[in-house]
């Protein structure tokens, strides 16, 4: 009899449970929403968020902040939200160094595969081969040209090891089997600075930054690495069609929740940030600044994380890039 | 002429009453969170960024700016009253600008520290207006080669930060370069003396180091002695420096005011270093240098001055050329793309209202900033009769605020009560936290630049040697070295020689 008595208890405590949780979604949010950051404020990923979060706190009737925990790549916000509890109130949106990590660390302090659940993709973003205006190669197929002549000669800046901007050059060498030696920076502006300076004479860096020295004369652009040209500079080629066929590196922004969040809280919040994203302002917005929004289903976006992992852990590998 | 036009267009948009309300608000936030230890700019212009949402782009970056500049001047207040500096960059005003305070000459420290800033602050405005896109080149001579020597040449001058012994300083300066490789090394991406934390994976924060060997050690020294303080409240006069004061101090100002032009201009740490470099001038050149670190008034004048130039040129990579030299200014970069202005070379020509308006709006500033720090004077002296029991525990609090608001993390509070403790030990010890410091900041760019001028050169050390701006400065650093060893070998001798 026991046993029985406590099975009907579970039945009916597992079925008040559903039906807190359809309410739950319903209701929800009923208090502030708190948007992790794992990177310092200012940055383009916490840009992207803030422009989310201020549209999210408008259709929703609830605060939505934003929480920059920056430190270690992302992986310090990445901890304290796979901590947090999954009712929907703590969500991080973070940068391609969340699908990189993995494959660069040693080990993490969580499982980016099974502690995470993948709720959109935010925006996606190329990144241009900027050059300096000294440099004597004007396009991808003279840089190739170049290397080859000279290998081991060029350098190439980055913001740091294991970025999408140092991976994307990795895998520009590997493909197009040239040699050029890495010179990591400690973020963006030091590097840029030896660029524009001509210490350096080759970076590749997102349109927001790259664009406005192209158009004053002070940096040239020799491709993009999206496989399709991109709308804000259309007259920029692709790596790809420039003598490296099947190049693509995106850098790209996506939203994530804890594990274990209920499926209507995932749709729920998937159907509003969609919506936002797919909002005129913010699509010109992003576009601005060289980024695509996209806003695709859960699955959809769990689908994308899975190729990008696989296809950077490659990369890395290649490469032989470490960080413990 | 161009520039008189420009200026007095820049002087019609930063005098809209608007604008003039969110200069006035940006400013006296900014003294604010500068009197306020650990409570930095970077904190408070993320907290407000949000805010600034619903303001029209120009107001809100003019408030910005304010919060930044004005928390330079903020920031002399505590360390000349309490051994506590408010800001990252007042550190060194602590050296000479406490024990002005315990002298009873708080009044003419903070009186000098004003004048100097808004001296400094006046006329890197002009420089701004005149020769911002020039000067934003001379960032681009700077290649790794020469940031190498340029830090050596930093280190080298930390030593003569203290006054005590040289080995005692060489050690501290040694200890900073060590504490300064904490995290994960740029060039090879190894973690060192991590221990596993990944708190520590980005190094230890220079907010952490200085709130920490200054700030706690402050508290945790005083608790030992009780009612000595009384003392010193009484003599408190006015803020007005003498003449005295004043004819000491002019030549600091000037110079100060070259130093940090120059330094706020290189990316990373412009302001900081400029005030440790102007304290190691003024030492450098003073009759009696002795007097430092006893109150003399230059070693309060000169960095003060200096901390609020760099402040100020600071702005010139990012409004010429949209890169940041240091947090803040990224934080600018952040607040200006969220206004839909995307920051780089043309901002200049596409948006003359915002970049003219913002450098007339900086000399309002600092007049705004002097008109409302001088009359405060006198109530920031007043501090000084709040009982111990009641300064310190808020002193701690602010601190702990404060660090814990640079990155939302209470590991770094933990990190700031052990560096008290260490603090206390080298007080103790009678080793001095301002070589620490400097070493700490040089240690880890000097290493950075080292190998990567290295990598450049594909292991040819001859670069250094080869590029003028770089030898020059080796060269400097060299003689310098001897400068300070002779005396001191000299002094061995003289000591052998009477035993």
């Amino acid at each position: 009899m026991k046993v029985r008595r406590s099975f009907v208890l579970a039945l009916a405590v597992t079925v008040m449970l559903f039906a807190a949780g359809n309410v739950f979604a319903q209701s929800y949010p009923t208090k502030p929403i708190r948007i992790i950051v794992p990177f310092p404020a200012g940055g383009a990923t916490d840009i992207f968020t803030r422009l989310i979060s201020q549209k999210l706190t408008e259709n929703l009737g609830q605060q939505v902040l934003v929480d920059n925990r920056g430190g270690a790549s992302g992986i310090i916000g990445t901890e304290i939200l796979v901590k947090s509890a999954p009712d929907g109130y703590t969500l991080m949106i973070t940068a391609t160094h969340h699908a990189i990590n993995p494959s660069l660390y040693k080990k993490l302090p969580y499982d980016t595969a099974r502690d995470l659940v993948a709720l959109t993709l935010v925006a996606t973003s190329p990144n241009i081969l900027l050059a300096h205006p000294s440099f004597p190669a004007n396009t991808v197929q003279e840089l190739i040209a170049m290397a080859k002549a000279k290998p081991g000669q060029l350098n190439f800046a980055s913001t740091g090891i294991g970025g999408s901007n140092h991976l994307s050059g990795e895998m520009f060498k590997s493909m197009a089997g040239i040699d050029m030696v890495h010179i990591p920076y400690k973020g963006a502006a030091p590097a840029m600075n030896d660029l524009l300076g001509g210490q350096v004479s080759l970076m590749f860096d997102t349109p927001a930054a790259g664009l406005p020295h192209i158009r004053a004369g002070k940096l040239k652009a020799l491709a993009v690495t999206s496989a399709k040209r991109t709308a804000i500079a259309p007259d920029i080629p692709t790596i790809a069609e420039s003598g490296v066929p099947g190049y693509e590196a995106l850098s790209w922004f996506a939203m994530y929740g804890p594990a274990k969040m209920p499926k209507e809280i995932v749709t729920r919040i998937n159907t509003e940030v969609a919506k936002v994203l797919h909002l005129p302002e913010i699509q010109k917005r992003f576009a601005d600044l060289g980024a695509e929004p996209v806003g695709n289903s859960p699955e959809e976006f769990a689908a994308y994380l899975k190729s990008e992992m696989a296809k950077w852990a490659k990369v890395v590998k290649d490469c032989g890039a470490r960080l413990d | 002429m161009d520039i008189f036009r420009n200026l007095i267009f820049g002087c019609g948009v930063a005098l809209t009453p608007l604008n003039l309300v969110y200069c006035f608000l940006g400013v006296s936030l900014g003294t604010l969170i500068g009197v306020l230890p650990g409570i930095g700019p970077v904190a408070t212009i993320a907290m407000l960024l949000p805010i600034t949402f619903k303001l029209p782009p120009i107001a809100a970056l003019i408030m910005l700016a304010g919060i930044y500049y004005g928390a330079q001047y903020g920031g002399s207040t505590t360390s000349i009253l309490v051994n506590l500096p408010g800001e990252a960059s007042s550190v060194v005003t602590c050296l000479d600008g406490y024990a002005m305070a315990r002298q009873g000459r708080a009044g003419p420290a903070l009186g000098i520290a004003a004048i100097g800033s808004f001296f400094a602050g006046s006329v890197t405005t002009l420089l701004l207006a005149l020769f911002a896109p020039p000067l934003a080149q001379v960032a681009f001579q700077f290649g790794a080669s020469e940031y190498f020597s340029l830090m050596s040449l930093g280190l080298v001058a930390a030593v003569v930060l203290a006054h005590g012994s040289l080995l005692k300083a060489i050690s501290m300066v040694l200890l900073g370069l060590l504490l300064g490789l904490v995290g994960m090394d740029v060039n090879s991406g190894t973690s060192r003396f991590t221990f596993g934390a990944s708190e520590l994976s980005d190094g230890i924060g220079f907010v952490v180091v200085a709130m920490g060997m200054f700030g706690f050690a402050e508290v945790i020294r005083n608790l030992e002695s009780t009612g000595t303080r009384e003392i010193f409240t009484s003599r408190v006069h006015g803020w007005m420096p003498t003449r005295a004061d004043l004819k000491a101090s002019w030549k600091p100002i000037l110079r100060g005011t070259g130093i940090g032009s120059l330094l706020g201009i290189l990316p990373g740490g412009g302001a900081i270093l400029s005030s440790f470099a102007s304290y190691t001038v003024e030492k450098r050149l003073a009759k009696d240098p002795t007097r430092f670190g006893q109150g003399a008034i230059e070693g309060v004048a000169g960095p003060e001055s200096a901390n609020n130039a760099g402040a100020q040129t600071s702005f010139i990579p990012l409004l010429t050329l949209g890169i940041p030299p240091n947090a803040v200014m990224a934080l600018m970069v952040g607040a200006m793309t969220i206004h839909g202005i995307t920051p780089g070379p043309q901002v200049m020509n596409q948006r003359p209202e915002l970049f003219w308006g913002m450098i007339a709006s900086m000399w309002v500033g600092n007049l705004l900033l002097v008109v409302l720090n001088l009359p405060l004077i006198g109530i920031w002296v007043r501090l000084l009769t709040v009982p111990y029991r009641l300064l310190y525990p808020a002193i701690l609090l602010f601190c702990c605020i404060g660090v814990y608001s640079i990155n939302n993390a209470s590991f770094d509070v933990v990190l700031t009560a052990c560096f008290g403790i260490l603090g206390y030990l080298c007080h103790k010890l009678d080793c001095e936290p301002a070589p620490l410091i400097l070493g700490f900041i040089l240690g880890p760019m000097m290493e950075e630049n080292l190998r990567r001028a290295m990598v450049f050169s594909r292991g040819d050390a001859s670069v250094f040697f080869l590029r003028p701006i770089s030898l020059g400065m080796l060269v400097a650093a060299v003689s310098l070295l001897f400068l300070t060893i002779i005396p001191a070998i000299g002094r061995k001798r003289e000591e052998a020689f009477k035993e």
